[in-house]
């Protein structure tokens, strides 16, 4: 199975390779964008990721509550932000007709933003209710858990 | 401590954190990976089918004549939902990029070849999905021709994923049920999590879903129900078009004729309803009244073989477009008139424009201006 799996990545980067060599002149343009991809996801998307992340941690660790939902929500905005950011920036730089990037996407990622915060407001009170001692006891396990 | 030394430090504690998150696990690496595997296969199908479709040769078919609709509506579906599992097994393997170098020859050398292969990896696929968003939107923020580059990006990711497969089967996770790979209800909820965004950044945001995708780059609304990719101001001919002295100019091998509408137009009409798709995923079904193109070369005498289309249109990659054999042969392949019952609009390619069963739309030539059979 190893070797036909190599066999084929032989094959296909044989037909990717000639098929960037076929335009020699747009070779350096096509890298800085293969790099710029590779270095904004690990020097700006993960780290940003990760301190969010360790944020998020300290608070479950101190509020002794699993912080988890509010991740997985961001998670999801997070997404469609990524999808609808895109459309945005056309219509600002991009020549277009009446009909091409005419989909309500600014309202709908004001929407979902609305709706993501407000989910998440929603969760830290429960989480701040939970764990007030005047109102309820704070549980004997902690159930503190890491954070995406 | 230099510096550097307590830099490495720091980056083997902030490895050894991350490493040591209940969220992240081999198991559930493995799991990301294969639902990344299933959309980058189905959009890399589509893809070569689009990529064929773009320069059709005579075994590319006619029917069905949705076929393009369909895949490549599941070409940009599949791509937009690949995006959040993307970043979700990235993010799951991200602390690997963090270890440090390994002693020894053997090991280092293969902490290298892994290295190697996930940077050609993440960094096809992360063009690949980035330059086909904006594909979508239309916006073109680089000097390299996007189809060609998409293309090649697509066979690159095909051999870095080979590679890194075949480096890395040995470590597949045995059984789903064994103690050390049994998702933890946090795990569990990542990954519900995780094929939710994909699932819903697909409908939110695939064109071919439309109305559904309001965070897609189109309502799917246009001039008698269908959209439009260039008006005819855009292209320039708005003169030429509207011109009273318009003539369609038919060459065969041997005859040729220069035609009036009302000429092309008393060679007989028929009326098909087509589906128009354009590689941006976006996909109308319209109904359309015109000559059969292998009726306009039968009142020349020619036998129904391919022909280059030519738009009024002054410049641009899509002036001129080759129709093969088997898609003039294809009574359903139209020079139409009208649309929807409407006279077709000028930015629909009024006065006449192609229409052809599973075709791209870039290929569907609007303000036609002459039909040439190839030599």
């Amino acid at each position: 199975m190893r070797w036909v799996l190599v066999a084929a990545g032989v094959l296909s980067a044989y037909v990717a390779g000639s098929t960037f060599l076929d335009r020699p002149d747009d070779l350096v343009a096509i890298g800085l964008w293969f790099a710029a991809g590779v270095l904004v996801h690990d020097l700006v998307i993960a780290p940003v990721t990760h301190l969010l992340g360790a944020r998020s941690r300290a608070e479950a660790r101190q509020a002794q509550v699993a912080v988890d939902g509010r991740g997985l929500i961001w998670l999801l905005w997070g997404s469609l932000t990524l999808l609808g950011l895109p459309i945005l920036s056309a219509r600002a730089f991009a020549t277009h007709n009446s009909t091409e990037l005419d989909a309500p996407t600014g309202r709908a990622l004001i929407a979902i933003s609305v709706i993501a915060f407000a989910v998440v407001l929603r969760l830290r009170h429960r989480d701040a209710v939970r764990m007030d001692p005047a109102i309820t006891e704070p549980p004997a396990e902690s159930p503190a858990t890491e954070e995406v | 401590m230099s510096p550097l030394e307590s830099l490495a430090v720091r980056a083997d504690r902030l490895q050894k954190s991350m490493a040591a998150s209940p969220w992240r696990e081999r198991a559930l690496t493995w799991r990301l990976g294969s639902w990344l595997a299933m959309t980058f296969a189905v959009a890399f199908v589509t893809g070569l089918i689009s990529h064929a479709a773009q320069t059709p040769g005579w075994w590319f078919p006619t029917s069905p004549a949705w076929g393009y609709r369909v895949t490549q509506g599941l070409h940009v579906t599949a791509g937009i939902a690949s995006v959040p599992l993307l970043l979700a097994k990235l993010w799951s393997v991200y602390p690997r990029l963090l270890e440090t170098p390994r002693r020894g020859f053997a090991d280092a050398l293969g902490q290298l070849t892994d290295r190697a292969i996930a940077a050609a990896l993440v960094a096809s696929a992360l063009f690949l999905l980035t330059s086909g968003v904006l594909n979508l939107t239309g916006w073109y923020p680089w000097s390299f021709s996007f189809r060609p580059t998409h293309y090649a990006a697509a066979w690159l990711v095909v051999a870095a994923m080979c590679f890194h497969l075949a480096r890395k089967l040995p470590l597949r996770p045995r059984t789903r049920y064994s103690p050390r790979t049994r998702y933890s209800p946090q795990r569990r909820r990542l990954l519900l999590w995780v094929a939710s965004s994909s699932a819903v950044g697909a409908v939110l945001g695939s064109p071919a879903l439309a109305p559904l995708s309001v965070l897609g780059a189109r309502s799917g609304r246009g001039p008698q129900g269908v959209p439009i990719n260039k008006t005819a101001a855009q292209a320039g001919v708005i003169e030429a078009a509207s011109s009273a002295a318009y003539r369609l100019e038919v060459v065969g091998r041997s005859r040729r004729r220069s035609l009036s509408l009302t000429e092309v137009k008393a060679l007989g009409a028929t009326t098909v309803s087509l589906p128009i798709a354009c590689v941006e995923g976006w996909s109308a079904g319209a109904v359309w009244t015109g000559v059969p193109v292998a009726s306009l070369l039968a009142a020349l005498g020619e036998p129904a073989s391919a022909v280059r289309v030519t738009s009024l249109q002054a410049s641009g990659p899509f002036r001129a477009t080759l129709l093969p054999a088997q898609f003039v042969a294809d009574r359903r392949t139209l020079l139409a008139w009208e649309l929807n019952g409407e006279p077709l609009a000028l930015d629909h390619g009024a006065p006449i424009r192609l229409i052809a069963p599973n075709r791209p739309g870039v290929l569907q030539t609007k303000w036609v201006t002459r039909i040439e059979v190839e030599a």
